[in-house]
């Protein structure tokens, strides 16, 4: 049985006298030890799916079973077994401490007050937050206040962890360490589900990634997979100095080299010119980068970029789609 | 114990501590010390008028500011709640919000009750008027009930409270008239006849009239102790209604964070 398990989910919301159809039947299933990233341009209704599974949110239809509790119907079990990190500014008693504040939701979560106080002061102490666990939370900065929050919702290890954009606010020093505790629960007896603008968090971390397009999950594929969809491997760019070279003629590469002309741009400065060409490489392998090193033009070449394809190309993409009318 | 109680009771009391600690701000102090200490010292200051009975104003003054701030303080706790952005993350815990709130409102009730009943004795004692009390363990009683009459109607109020952003207003509007009708400011027999059953809808009254007695030395009336009871009960079962249609509604229309 999975962890998590959403069936044709679907929820309305009612604006004055227009109806949005914000989910529209949305499947999806986590099993323990895996992490899944939820990705979908703004509006998607990722935030929307995330309150539902934590039982903040009524469904219109569908269901939702987290541990095979149902999300409507019996969700004071379903909560037992879920935690949610929404971050933010808000959320938390700003006159009280991070220790008391940490305290209090890790007894709300389940824990006696001895655990909780126990529980508290590792998980503030994990977050780098011991040294301001006294402090109120209303002197706290943006970052600070994330990481609270964090420490907040892995005070208790949950069955199925959900993060929402859990490094926004964060230093890279931070962000990499939360990368880290996340990616030290693959394989274990928690599921995760993640939603992050930061694609390369999802890239790294995700077993799995769902696309969350108009209310539908259009994409539940693991990351290599997606990123098979670009139909290129890599894209490189080379920039160099002198008169701009002329644009490869299109029957210079053949079908098999797998190397496709993207673009040039000049920058005619007299004796400073200097130009960029971009090609697109399918596959990696020996008739590719040979027809690559002939299509190179004469001339000083001062820098050479491999950029491989990743999700933001996915992304991209799909953003492109959902502004298709 | 079983776990789960002990948990509960676990829940209970960090939500009251918690609730106590957010008190510490400067407004509750105007509530919990220079209101009380006002009331007492107009009190006393009528002392030349012989229709005045010192002691039992002084039992009026406190429990006038044990009220006022029993009930809006309870009442107020889950549009705090909101405004800090902590709704959503109580709801989402297995605690689950109706214990989290009947502990917070503890909580409230707990500090008020201490901060002004110490107040009031000390101000009074300071100005050479301590209150007087002959019958003591029928008072304190009497004061509890009031004290959990209060607590409920708070709980009631807080949920009533959410689905309006004029709570406030409404707190401050409806403060008064309660207390004309639970008899602290003009004697019952005073009031119009067609208004009276309405005083008698208000746990208040009810209390007054059973902490009057006390201090008097009279016996408490039974009639003022099951009407105490049944008015409580009725604020009781309203505030599970109300508790849990607002729940509903704001997962309905997700406004849990919104309000």
């Amino acid at each position: 049985m999975a962890t998590l398990e959403v069936q044709a989910l679907s929820r309305d919301f009612r604006v004055g006298s227009t109806t949005l159809h914000v989910l529209r039947g949305v499947d999806l299933s986590i099993e323990r030890g895996s992490i899944v990233g939820l990705l979908g341009v703004n509006g998607a209704g990722k935030t929307t799916l995330l309150k539902i599974v934590s039982t903040l949110l009524l469904p219109t239809a569908g269901t939702v079973r987290v541990g095979g509790f149902d999300v409507v119907r019996e969700a004071r079990a379903a909560r037992r077994l879920l935690s949610v990190v929404f971050g933010g500014e808000r959320g938390f008693y700003g006159r009280l401490s991070a220790r008391e504040n940490a305290t209090f939701f890790a007894v709300l979560s389940g824990l006696t007050r001895r655990e909780a106080a126990k529980r508290a002061q590792e998980s503030l102490e994990r977050m780098g937050l011991a040294d301001a666990a006294d402090r109120p939370v209303e002197t706290f900065s943006r970052g600070m206040k994330q990481r609270l929050h964090l420490a907040v919702g892995l005070v208790r290890r949950p069955q199925l962890l959900m993060l929402d954009e859990p490094t926004i606010g964060l230093d890279p020093l931070e962000a990499q360490r939360l990368r880290e505790s996340i990616a030290e629960l693959r394989g274990s007896d928690v599921a995760v589900l993640l939603t992050s603008h930061y694609l390369g968090d999802i890239e790294r971390l995700c077993s799995r990634v769902a696309i969350l397009q108009r209310g539908r999950i259009t994409y539940d594929l693991p990351p290599e997979q997606l990123l098979a969809r670009t139909g290129a491997a890599a894209e490189i760019r080379l920039s160099g100095t002198g008169p701009a070279p002329r644009q490869p003629e299109g029957d210079r590469f053949a079908a098999s080299d797998g190397i496709r002309f993207l673009g040039h741009e000049a920058f005619p400065d007299g004796a400073a010119s200097s130009w960029t060409m971009s090609f697109e490489v399918k596959e990696w392998s020996a008739d590719a980068l040979r027809a690559l090193a002939a299509s190179w033009p004469a001339g000083e070449i001062t820098d050479v970029r491999v950029l491989p394809a990743s999700l933001e190309q996915v992304f991209a993409e799909l953003a492109a789609e959902e502004e298709t009318p | 114990m079983s776990p789960e109680r002990r948990w509960t009771v676990d829940v209970l009391l960090s939500s009251a501590l918690v609730q106590a600690r957010l008190m510490r701000s400067p407004v509750f102090v105007v509530l919990g010390v220079v209101q009380p200490a006002a009331f007492v010292l107009v009190t006393i200051l009528a002392r030349r008028s012989p229709a005045v009975d010192l002691s039992q104003a002084g039992l009026g003054a406190g429990l006038l500011s044990i009220w006022a701030a029993t009930v809006w303080q309870s009442g107020l706790i889950l549009r705090a709640e909101t405004w800090e952005g902590t709704l959503g993350p109580i709801v989402s815990r297995p605690a689950g919000l109706a214990v989290v709130l009947l502990g917070k409102s503890i909580g409230a009730t707990v500090r008020a009750a201490v901060f002004i009943g110490a107040t009031v004795a000390i101000v009074s004692a300071l100005l050479h008027h301590p209150i007087e009390v002959d019958r003591p363990l029928p008072l304190a009683a009497a004061l509890a009930a009031v004290l959990a009459s209060a607590t409920v109607l708070g709980m009631l109020l807080s949920s009533l409270f959410l689905v309006t952003r004029a709570a406030n207003r409404i707190a401050e509007a409806l403060m008064y008239p309660v207390f004309i009708l639970g008899g602290l400011l003009v004697p019952l027999r005073l009031l119009p006849h067609w208004i009276r059953p309405l005083a008698d809808a208000v746990s208040l009254r009810w209390g007054v009239d059973l902490m009057r007695a006390a201090s008097s030395g009279v016996a408490q009336p039974g009639r003022a102790w099951l009407w105490l009871g049944v008015t409580t009960a009725v604020y009781a079962v309203l505030a599970r209604v109300a508790f849990r249609r607002m729940l509903v509604r704001a997962r309905d229309v997700g406004s849990l964070e919104l309000f």
